[in-house]
């Protein structure tokens, strides 16, 4: 399946991403101080901090208000030397690599209707957000390679070990308990039966695993279950309001305060509502739909960074087929990314640094980023519509549709 | 409001400044020790904490006598209702941005700093600050107030620094200077502030050097020579002014520590007695004291037209959107294969514009090679410079060898296509690919430099943003047809010339405002007059005029370490790459149209 040309791609890829923090070490505080790399929730910087108090006998989820990130998630990262981070993050990241590749290969469009290895392999391994998320340390990268084999999973119909993997993904980041509505769909299909059946199985194959996954969280946080509030309250309650590229925080400023739970609800069920409604709408394409899932996720989840990006940006290679029909041109949307995205740190610094700019400035930048993101994947919603349209009607693809 | 406090700073204190006065008259010539031992011994008798700092020049410039140490003296008044948190900072440089011994500057800021100790009015510290001179001395200060001083008086809200050469009792008009390094400004409520007391105690301002005669102006023409005049210094900030070339007014020194600098300049001799200028500073300093938070951020990006005229981001900003834009434009343009002079002009075909992987990676190759070598040779210039050799009356040699070394090369680089039309070669679609990618993606990448640049410096963005404009015309193609202009082009658009003509014309006594009138109120005698007078006399043997450049580019080069000053790094990441990779994209004969043969017969049929 992978051919040699392939390999080469993933070990100078893996090459690059041990080298790069081996002789730069600072490169990593460097990034993880910047707001596109590193939110509470997943910063490298309070992952070390969680882990010098495990280890000290301060157990950072019975006491204080520090640290946010999963406690398995801490307790694994005891597992390693610290000194050797930068290897686990290389490999983690290298892997989620491979596992595009993978993907790619299981899907089931047709040959003529994807990348090649070699493209997904050379966006991934040479893309610099990637590159850059790698070097940060952020914790965000786990959830995205549990995520990525998954969607493996699911398209090779292993479907007990893809929901235990959900679970994870979900006890890690709490967004992709979402995706479990289109799988429980998509399950049901293939698996035939009864609905009500399956829908149990998977529901109790789920709770259960989850169960395990708290009970050990539990235990490792000292016989507490103060652990909830503080990755799942944070996540969702939007507890450590810090500006971050994302939509929230700008709407948990002082000055709105007396607005806040209306916003806070608004935002949480903004997240959700699309999930349904899109999963109703494509029940045939699960992985279209999980890549729409995230994409509206990023948009409105609280803390997103540049791990998020680079995730729907890589999974969207994987859709070649609807590239055909898009409306705007891939290369000035890639482009104004690439602008935004460097426009933002300097917005930050004009702001934090220099003192002459302001919030609005940050904002309206991130508001920017985000909107592309919108615009791309409302351009593939429609451009996958598009074609559903041809194949149904059996319309000659090269004449041009439009709304009317 | 501001000025609105009724000011006791009058008769009696004139005499405390004119006893001052006589003092530091007396002992201007003594040695840098005793000077500072003098003011030391005034500071603490009046009740100040005195400290000393020595400033060691990162490396020595013809300002700062060698390499020796440069001592500033400051004294610290912890205003006792105060919460010791904030201060505000009156500077007096011994020499002024001039050169001149700042005899009224000092007086008058000792008279004040002892007449501020006897108000009880004063809810933040109170710092006076005595630098050998504006420049690098009191950069090291302000650097070092916050890293590592042992006495401090917390965080500085604004800076003023006071400079009046003369040692009369009188003077004309105020002149404000707030441009700092990197387009950053002080906020303009505190402009604002000093322009409305100033005016109220019965003085003109004047902003960017506009002299006493056009004063009174305030119509179209005056507030557009005023915005050339603030585009021109806010980008050219930190680099042209000074008796040594490279820059430094105060408020450069103060720039990237979030401080709101001014300074003001007395000029003339007459008219105002010297207590009215204390009044002024007086006035300045309670508003700045009365500030319950922080200066407004609003504020920060502006452009004066006049004293009490402004305008805002909002209005001038799409100016440099537009020039920048006009890259990404002809990168574009460059990209659909406009650029090829062969191309019959066709109507828009997808097929011309789709790319080989050779070319594209090739054309990708070279042109971060070419950024790469650019880069390396700006940090080693800025090596060379600030460490190996010093700017003084010995190395001038080298520094002038070394500037005139590198027009010279870089104009002698412009005529390579000449060169290049005697090798013959085949010409291919591939080379022809190359270079149009070279082309476009190096216009894209110089785009995208400005947008990033535009919102942290808007005149330096907006000012190279139209010099560099030549290098969107280039065209390539057959040699023989493109070189006279590409080579027009590329020398109107080269860094160098620009180095060479802005380093003349800063030697050179040129005055806006003089170029205004004789236009607005034209008459032909007029005319004349000035054209002998300013014209002709230039003398072209003169050597401090052909030193501007060298001037000039130790100001750029430096500018990084002794001030923080970005515009030599973005020279060399931006504009030098580009210029680079368009000199290459005109060296390259190309003799095959994008459009393929078949194309054209299938649109002939």
């Amino acid at each position: 399946m992978i051919d040699k040309s392939v390999y080469s791609i993933i070990t100078v890829g893996f090459v690059i991403r041990v080298l790069i923090p081996l002789s730069f070490p600072q490169l990593t505080s460097i990034l993880d101080r910047s707001v596109l790399f590193s939110t509470p929730i997943s910063s490298y910087r309070s992952l070390n901090e969680g882990l010098f108090l495990l280890t000290n006998e301060l157990n950072p989820y019975k006491y204080g208000d520090l640290i946010h990130q999963p406690p398995l998630l801490l307790w694994f990262f005891t597992l390693f030397k610290r000194t050797d981070d930068y290897l686990i993050f290389a490999l983690i990241d290298t892997l989620i690599g491979i596992m595009l590749i993978q993907i790619n290969n299981h899907t089931s469009y047709k040959k003529s209707e994807k990348f090649n290895s070699i493209t997904i392999g050379l966006f991934y391994f040479f893309n610099p957000m990637s590159l850059l998320t790698t070097f940060s340390k952020s914790t965000n990268l786990i959830n995205n390679l549990i995520l990525l084999i998954m969607i493996d999973c699911l398209l090779l119909k292993k479907f007990r070990i893809s929901i235990i993997l959900l679970t994870l993904s979900a006890y890690l980041s709490y967004y992709s308990i979402y995706l479990i509505v289109p799988i429980i769909i998509h399950i049901n299909k293939e698996q035939g039966g009864s609905t009500l059946k399956n829908i149990f199985k998977i529901g109790s194959l789920f709770s259960i695993t989850l169960s395990i996954l708290f009970y050990s969280s539990y235990i490792i946080s000292d016989y507490s279950f103060n652990f909830l509030r503080l990755n799942y309250g944070t996540i969702i309650l939007f507890d450590k309001i810090t500006p971050n590229m994302g939509l929230w925080w700008y709407f948990f400023t002082e000055i709105f305060e007396f607005f806040n739970d209306f916003y806070l609800s608004i935002f949480n069920i903004y997240s959700f509502i699309f999930v349904i409604p899109i999963t109703l709408r494509f029940p045939k394409d699960l992985m279209f739909n999980i890549w729409l899932i995230i994409g509206f996720t990023n948009f409105s989840k609280t803390y997103p960074t540049i791990s998020d990006l680079t995730l729907f940006y890589s999974m969207l290679f994987l859709f070649k087929i609807y590239f055909k029909k898009l409306k705007f041109s891939q290369l000035i949307s890639y482009l104004t990314i690439l602008i935004i995205l460097s426009l933002l740190p300097i917005f930050y610094f004009v702001w934090m640094n220099l003192n002459s700019g302001n919030a609005n400035f940050f904002y309206a930048i991130g508001l920017v980023l985000n909107l592309i993101q919108i615009i791309i994947l409302t351009d593939f919603l429609w451009s996958k519509i598009q074609i559903e349209y041809y194949e149904l009607n059996n319309v000659d693809m090269n004449v041009k549709l439009s709304q009317i | 409001m501001p000025s609105q406090a009724y000011s006791f700073f009058r008769e009696s204190e004139w005499n405390f400044v004119r006893g001052y006065r006589d003092e530091i008259i007396d002992h201007i010539n003594d040695s840098m020790e005793d000077r500072n031992n003098m003011i030391g011994s005034w500071l603490s008798e009046v009740g100040y904490k005195v400290s000393r700092f020595e400033a060691i020049p990162p490396f020595s410039n013809k300002a700062s006598n060698g390499t020796e140490n440069q001592l500033v003296t400051y004294g610290i008044y912890h205003a006792p209702k105060g919460d010791d948190t904030e201060a505000m900072v009156l500077v007096a440089p011994w020499k002024t941005l001039d050169g001149e011994n700042n005899i009224n500057g000092l007086a008058l800021s000792m008279g004040l700093a002892r007449y501020f100790n006897r108000l009880s009015i004063w809810s933040k510290n109170i710092i006076v600050v005595f630098p050998e001179n504006g420049q690098d001395t009191l950069r090291s200060w302000v650097d070092a107030y916050h890293s590592n001083l042992d006495q401090t008086g917390g965080s500085i809200e604004s800076a003023v620094i006071l400079e009046f050469a003369s040692d009369t009792d009188g003077l004309d008009y105020i002149e404000l200077n707030y441009a700092g390094v990197n387009g950053q400004l002080p906020n303009l409520d505190l402009i604002n502030c000093a322009v409305m007391i100033s005016e109220h105690e019965g003085f003109k301002v004047s902003v960017h050097n506009t002299p006493l005669g056009q004063l009174w102006a305030n119509d179209y023409f005056s507030r557009i020579t005023t915005l050339l005049k603030g585009i021109y210094g806010m980008a050219t900030a930190g680099l042209l002014h000074g008796v040594n070339g490279g820059g430094g007014n105060g408020c450069e020194a103060f720039s990237g520590w979030n401080v709101q600098t001014i300074t003001i300049i007395a000029k003339g001799t007459s008219g105002k007695d010297i207590t009215t200028l204390g009044r002024v500073l007086e006035a300045v300093f309670r508003s700045v004291n009365n500030l319950l938070e922080k200066f407004h951020q609003s504020f920060f990006f502006y452009l004066l037209l006049a004293p009490r005229q402004f305008v805002s981001i909002g209005n001038y900003l799409p100016a440099a959107v537009l020039t920048a834009t006009s890259f990404a434009v002809a990168s574009l343009s460059s990209l659909m294969t406009n650029n090829n002079i062969n191309n019959p002009s066709t109507k828009f075909n997808i097929k011309v514009v789709k790319l080989d992987n050779l070319p594209l990676i090739s054309g990708l190759l070279v042109f971060m090679l070419v950024t790469f070598t650019m880069i390396v040779f700006g940090l080693f210039m800025i090596y060379l410079f600030s460490n190996k050799i010093q700017y003084d009356e010995l190395s001038e040699d080298i520094y002038l060898k070394i500037t005139y070394g590198l027009i010279a090369a870089n104009i002698g680089s412009i005529f390579t296509p000449y060169l290049t039309r005697l090798f013959k070669y085949k010409s291919s679609a591939t080379l022809s690919q190359f270079v149009r990618i070279l082309n476009s993606f190096s216009l894209f990448y110089l785009t995208f430099s400005f947008i990033a640049l535009m919102v942290l410096h808007f005149s330096l963005s907006f000012l190279i943003s139209i010099v560099a404009l030549p290098l969107t015309f280039v065209k390539y193609g057959p040699l023989k047809r493109t070189t006279t202009k590409n080579v027009l082009w590329l020398f109107l658009s080269s860094p160098f010339t620009w180095l060479f003509l802005l380093g003349l014309f800063n030697k050179l006594d040129f005055q806006l405002d003089v170029l205004r009138n004789l236009i607005q109120y034209f008459e032909f005698p007029l005319l004349v007059k000035e054209f002998n007078e300013k014209v002709l006399t230039v003398d072209l043997t003169d050597k401090e005029l052909w030193m501007g450049p060298v001037d000039l580019l130790y100001g750029l080069v430096t500018g990084y370490v002794r001030l923080q000053n970005w515009t030599w790094l973005f020279v060399t990441f931006a504009w030098l790459p580009v210029w680079f990779c368009t000199l290459i994209v005109s060296c390259i004969n190309v003799e095959t149209s994008d459009v393929v043969e078949s194309d054209l017969d299938k649109k002939d049929q």
